[in-house]
């Protein structure tokens, strides 16, 4: 069942209930006020009746008769208030009025001095009467004095009432099932709105936000619906690019293992079927051996990536100087025969770090840079301390890098120019790797290229700030 | 001879096919990116090209643009190897597709076969007084008839296609049974033996010690 209709339905309960049992208890409550105050009111007038007739009559002889011609007279004047009047002495009726028929006789049984007996009789014809019977002492006798009030009016007001009291009642039931269901159907609208997202989103939309406002319950929901789906959007996003990436590093990797493959499995073919000249044999020869190699620097690499992934590295404080002068110590052999010269400029200090992997970074950096000239340069390296960790820079005078290219250039396998990068021995995972260490030393890596004027790479390493001592 | 222009900008590959092809007897000449080959297109006349489709300067398939008018056949050279792109390739008019990493020997097969279909190789082969038909596939010794079951037929110009060249058991059987070895050499020493006596190539048709066969002589 519809929530709207639940709650129409309750309402309408409640308020039957409500007026219901109200509206009867007043009603019923107004009617015995009205009906005792009839009967006061009856009872008092046969009291004062009784007492007159009992006075005029005390101790004197018998004065039936006039008695009688009295209450003929009292009951034929306009004004009175009983409807019908008897007056007998227990078996002889002395006077009796029109309608003298709704008198009980038996009622004289329980009548005393001092009480009055009273009934109510409906008639055939649905009259109401009370009926009162009272005695009074004469010299000849007892005489009982009965008389009849038409309670009718009362009744009447009642019914009366009963029907308005209906009329109101449906009209107040069917007015208040149409506001509750109004009521409901606005409360409820918003829920409806959010299932309809809900669904939407269900349904793969994760666009879709819920556009409910208000302070309320319902409004604070709607909010939290659509930061929850923020976040999921978010992650979802989150989950497909982090796939896409791999599949485009699968992708990458694949071709990067079939070309020395291809190469390793012909030259090794040929090698085995035909007769070669020397030259010819040692040419087949040298191109597997090259690519064998590639195929081993490629899997070094790749084996650096992946242990980069663990992340489960411990920094210690480190001397930025040593490890920049140690990584220039390595590349000696190679900046010297290439006629290159490198320059540092570094500050003395600890940060922290895991030395191998700077190492790692920066001799990448500067094998980068290394490749960036035909023929001799310079590479300036330079260190900065920071509070938490270090700035390093390291700056080529080399052919540089294309601005549409440099967004690009740490995805792995990216190569700017692949065939001097192959002719270099490159293999497209190096500023990858040194993302990876950036990214490992909460830092960043940036670039800053011109082509003709050469490259900086500033890494920002923050490793965190160096612990005092204790002396 | 047959003209040969290779575009492969990864020069171990380019190196190893005009090795591969010198030594089955076709002219080659290397570029090592598009706009070079689009150049040397300018100049002079193919009969094939093989083209890489990652290429500097101008990739493949816009390099596919400017050959399709000068009808030239073109085999397409690639690492990927995604269905998607050979559609694309071949939609680009291209005539066959061959993906890394490749054999030879299958690089031969693929560059005869396109070239026999433009009719740049002779359907008739002639070798040492054998003269075959590729068309008919009929094999004649001095206008003799000469029978030959499917699979005979098949291995005898596999030999034929690769003169001087050592032939591994297992290269022999995944060409002409077309599936994977399985180590029963018999198979293929039955067939080469039955070839050697119906065509008279007792000496010409040599067992390489632990290897396989090779077809002495170049092609007549």
């Amino acid at each position: 069942m519809r929530f709207s209709i639940k709650m129409t339905l309750g309402f309408i309960i409640l308020l039957s209930l409500t007026f219901g049992v109200g509206g009867s208890l007043l009603i019923m409550a107004s009617f015995n006020d009205a009906l005792s105050r009839a009967e006061q009111s009856a009872l008092a007038s046969h009291r004062l009746l009784l007492y007159t007739l009992a006075a005029v009559n005390g101790g004197a002889a018998s004065k039936d008769d006039s008695t009688a011609s009295t209450l003929e007279q009292l009951d034929a004047q306009g004004g009175r208030s009983w409807m019908s009047l008897r007056l007998s002495d227990g078996s002889r009726t002395l006077f009796q009025s029109k309608n003298a028929s709704v008198f009980n006789r038996a009622m004289l049984d329980n009548v005393s001095p001092s009480r009055l007996v009273s009934m109510i009789r409906t008639t055939d014809s649905g009259a109401h009467l009370l009926l009162i019977a009272g005695q009074y002492q004469t010299a000849d006798g007892t005489r009982f004095l009965e008389s009849a009030y038409d309670l009718s009016p009362v009744y009447t007001a009642r019914q009366t009432q009963e029907i308005i009291y209906r009329k109101v009642f449906a009209a107040v039931v069917v007015l208040g099932a149409g506001v509750s269901w109004l009521m409901s159907f606005l409360l409820t609208r918003p829920l409806r709105k959010l299932s309809e997202v809900t669904r939407k989103i269900a349904s793969g939309d994760l666009s879709s936000r819920v556009s409910v406002g208000g302070r309320d319950e319902i409004g604070t929901l709607a909010l939290d619906f659509n930061e929850m789906t923020d976040r999921l959007e978010e992650t979802i996003t989150e989950l497909r690019d982090a796939m896409h990436r791999q599949e485009e590093f699968m992708g990458g990797f694949a071709h990067e293992l079939k070309t020395p493959m291809t190469s390793i499995i012909g030259y090794a073919d040929l090698l085995r079927s035909h007769e070669l000249s020397d030259s010819e044999r040692r040419e087949a020869a040298n191109y597997v051996f090259t690519e064998g190699r590639r195929l081993e620097i490629l899997s070094l690499k790749l084996l650096d990536l992946l242990v980069m992934k663990r992340r489960d590295f411990a920094f210690i404080p480190s001397n930025i100087k040593h490890i920049v002068s140690e990584v220039v110590r390595l590349l000696k052999p190679v900046t010297v025969k290439l006629g290159i010269t490198v320059k540092c400029r570094c500050e003395e200090g600890l940060c922290m770090l895991e030395p191998d992997l700077v190492k790692s970074l920066l001799i990448n950096l500067a094998d980068n840079a290394r490749k960036a000239f035909d023929s001799g340069g310079e590479i300036f390296i330079e260190a900065k301390l920071l509070p938490d960790g270090c700035v390093i820079r390291v700056a080529d005078n080399g052919k540089g890098i294309p601005e549409t290219e440099l967004s690009k250039i740490t995805e792995a396998f990216y190569r700017v120019d692949k065939s001097r990068s192959r002719a270099q021995g490159g293999v497209g995972l190096g500023l990858a790797l040194c993302r990876e260490i950036a990214d490992l030393h909460n830092g960043t890596i940036s670039f800053d290229s011109a082509v003709g004027r050469g490259t900086v790479v500033t890494v920002t390493l923050k490793g965190g700030a160096v612990p005092c001592e204790e002396s | 001879v047959n003209k040969i222009l290779i575009v492969e900008d990864e020069k171990p590959i380019s190196n190893l096919i005009r090795m591969s092809l010198n030594k089955a007897g076709y002219a080659c000449t290397c570029v090592y990116d598009g706009i070079a080959a689009a150049d040397i297109l300018e100049t002079e006349r193919f009969d094939l090209i093989l083209l890489d489709i990652m290429l500097p300067g101008a990739d493949g398939f816009e390099l596919m643009e400017y050959i399709r008018p000068l009808e030239i056949p073109v085999i397409f050279i690639t690492a990927r190897n995604a269905v998607s792109d050979r559609v694309k390739g071949l939609h680009a008019g291209a005539d066959d597709y061959i993906v890394k990493p490749f054999e030879i020997i299958e690089l031969l097969a693929r560059v005869e076969t396109v070239l026999r279909r433009y009719l740049k190789v002779g359907t008739v082969i002639e070798m040492d007084g054998l003269m075959i038909d590729t068309r008919s596939m009929i094999v004649r010794r001095e206008g003799t008839e000469i029978s030959l079951t499917r699979k005979e037929y098949e291995l005898l110009l596999l030999f034929v296609r690769n003169p001087g060249t050592a032939l591994y058991r297992e290269t022999i059987y995944e060409r002409v049974w077309g599936s994977d070895y399985m180590g029963d050499s018999r198979t293929v020493d039955l067939h080469v033996q039955r070839i050697r006596k119906k065509v008279g190539w007792e000496n010409k048709l040599q067992a390489v010690y632990k290897v396989g066969y090779r077809l002495e002589a170049g092609r007549a």
